[in-house]
């Protein structure tokens, strides 16, 4: 298991390597002067070169490269070029907003998710499993922005049930949590479903029957664990997805997460701001996916003893 | 002694979309305290389904749609799922065909013997402990506190065996089903196995249903032997008289089949044919298509099992005993 442990941490660590480098050399061939937009149109040459220097644009890419990543290393993600503040303190402000959002929608998703594919898994082929999974299509057809929208037309201005603009307390984040959260419930029910189908046709369900278990036992026990498998690869993903993709749902609910701070950046071309949200993003993510393998080992020991062979 | 299993006149059938496929066909079997009843057939001869029906295990869209499964006096055919959950595992318990994919890969050895325990008898967790590692100890297995501890990947085909078999008995069930439980395994393998079941069945005089094709295997194990063929029991007769006095041509086929090392022939002998299709079934004797002295009757009515001690389903054969 250790080994296993020290095998994903070093790849982890490969990847945001290999990250770094791409979000470094393709920001810096994209055309155009930011110390000149920055700076405006009636600044002199001398002004520009020497803001230049000033940010560490004067030495070669690669060069400039080193630096940037030795800044990293010691936490410094450098200034953003437009708002003037440390662009790590920008990052982890609109990230607690992300952060509790996707753990929110993961939550409603990994409920209702599973949930729904056991009791379709139940019930296969019979109404309630028709019914359920024609309404998962529905859900992973329909784009959020419109579950959102949606969302709040009914049950925050029809209803009342919830606000609909904006976070002060709690009950704020139910709306986006649904609208951001039911397309991946939608993915995890009909995986569920399919996982679940699978392995109670396999022989040690029948063995799990003939030992006199309950039902429930052998649906929880017996039945979900294996089931599990391929699911926590899923959720793993979504993971991902929904810290990164909350973009659309952070302006419809005007959350000011990451996705607004990042998609503002892109525009203004304030790079060390985008550079710096990339790499803080896809940290997480990997993070995340270490995590996932070494669950998907916990509940499985076939891979961690296959890893040992 | 006294009969612990009694089948009556039982039918299931699958229901499928086009047709009832009877798969099996007015069966009667009679099972005494501590005797071991050998069902030897075909693949698709309804055996496994037979058990099926007795662990009351039928999924649909296989039912039993006629007769009884008296179990100390109880009939399972009217036993709610709840009822059945109570017996299984700790009355009757099954052995299957699969060692390598009847286990749960994902639990503990240990653990999954515990279980039977805990469903039926709640014990404390130590107390689950200790006799869930007798009960692997007494199958013949050495390191018992390692595999208690393993997941079943790590053990071979025989040892899983060994764990389904631990596993089946340690509630001491009354009666013990075995449906093909050495049809997977090596030729080695398979006779430590037998002995092993032989063994644990004559010190704990349990009751057992010994399921195979094979009937050499079926000739080491059974005390009384019943030839099933298309859902319906052909002959039924003590171990002995079977193999030494088989009557019924299909059962003659069997026995003849088993290759034999000692003649020196290379031949090997078959049953031409094969079993029939369940919606396709013949309107005379079901066996008579493929039988070698079938007369005209064969092909017109089916026989009934008859005989006293030693039972067998045909016309040919019936008639000679009731000329001579």
């Amino acid at each position: 298991m250790k080994s296993y442990i020290i095998k994903r941490a070093c790849l982890a660590l490969g990847i945001i390597f290999c990250i770094s480098l791409i979000t470094f050399f393709v920001l810096n061939v994209i055309p155009g002067d930011v110390v000149a937009a920055m700076l405006g149109d009636f600044a002199s040459k001398d002004a520009i070169e020497a803001a230049r220097a000033q940010m560490g644009l004067d030495v070669s890419l690669p060069m400039q490269y080193i630096n940037w990543l030795k800044n990293i290393l010691t936490g410094n993600f450098g200034n953003s070029y437009f708002q003037r503040k440390a662009v790590l303190t920008l990052i982890v402000n609109a990230f607690k907003y992300t952060f509790t959002m996707a753990i929110a929608a993961y939550i409603v998703a990994i409920i209702l998710g599973l949930l729904t594919g056991i009791f379709a898994a139940l019930y296969h082929d019979k109404l309630p499993d028709r019914i359920l999974m024609s309404i998962s299509v529905f859900g992973i057809s329909a784009p959020s922005f419109w579950i959102a929208i949606i969302l709040q037309i009914v049950a925050g201005l029809r209803l009342g049930w919830f606000p609909v603009s904006g976070i002060k307390s709690g009950i704020w984040w139910v709306l986006p949590a649904f609208s951001l959260g039911i397309r991946s419930a939608a993915t995890i029910a009909r995986v569920t479903r399919t996982s679940m189908l699978e392995v109670l046709k396999q022989d040690f369900i029948r063995t799990a029957y003939a030992k006199g278990l309950s039902k429930r036992r052998i649906i929880f026990v017996h039945a979900l664990r294996n089931a599990l498998v391929p699911i926590i690869t899923i959720l793993g993903n979504d993971f991902g997805v929904l810290l990164t993709g909350s973009m659309i749902t952070e302006n419809v609910f005007n959350i000011p997460g990451i996705g607004k701070l990042l998609i503002d950046a892109i525009n203004r071309r304030d790079i060390p701001l985008v550079q710096g949200g990339v790499i803080y993003v896809a940290g997480i993510c990997v993070i995340i996916y270490f995590i996932v393998d070494i669950l998907y080992a916990v509940i499985n020991p076939n891979i961690r003893l296959g890893g040992e062979k | 002694m006294s009969t612990l299993l009694s089948i009556k006149n039982l039918n299931v059938d699958i229901f499928s979309e086009k047709s009832i496929l009877p798969v099996i066909n007015n069966v009667n079997i009679d099972l005494k305290e501590g005797e071991v009843l050998g069902i030897v057939g075909e693949s698709g001869c309804g055996k496994s389904m037979l058990a099926s029906a007795v662990m009351g295990l039928l999924s649909p869209p296989a039912k039993v749609t006629n007769g009884e499964i008296l179990f100390e006096n109880e009939d399972l055919v009217k036993l709610s799922q709840k009822e059945l959950q109570n017996i299984r595992g700790s009355k009757i318990s099954m052995i299957f065909q699969e060692p390598m994919t009847s286990l749960n890969p994902l639990m503990k050895c240990g653990r999954q013997i515990e279980e039977v325990l805990f469903t039926h008898e709640k014990l404390g967790r130590g107390e689950l402990r200790k006799k869930a590692i007798h009960a692997i100890s007494e199958v013949g297995i050495g390191r018992a506190v390692d595999v208690y501890n393993d997941i079943p990947s790590r053990l071979s085909g025989g040892m899983r065996q060994r764990i389904m078999i631990a596993m089946a008995l340690i509630c001491n069930p009354r009666l013990l089903i075995c449906d093909e439980p050495t049809t997977a395994l090596d030729v080695t393998i398979q006779a430590q196995i037998l002995k092993l079941i032989k063994e644990i069945q004559n010190k704990k005089k349990t009751s057992v249903i010994f399921i195979s094709h094979d009937m050499g295997v079926i000739s080491k194990m059974a005390d009384r032997v019943a030839v099933m063929y298309a859902g319906q029991i052909v002959e039924i007769a003590g171990a002995n008289e079977i193999f030494t006095n088989p009557k019924h041509p299909y059962t003659i086929g069997l026995l003849r089949a088993i290759p034999d090392m000692n003649t020196g022939t290379k031949a090997l002998h078959d049953i031409r044919g094969s079993v029939p299709m369940l919606d396709a079934l013949p309107n005379g004797c079901l066996f008579s298509p493929r039988c070698d002295i079938a007369i005209k009757k064969c092909f017109k009515e089916r026989p009934k099992l008859k005989g006293d001690k030693h039972c067998t389903r045909c016309f040919v054969v019936n008639d000679k005993e009731s000329y001579e």
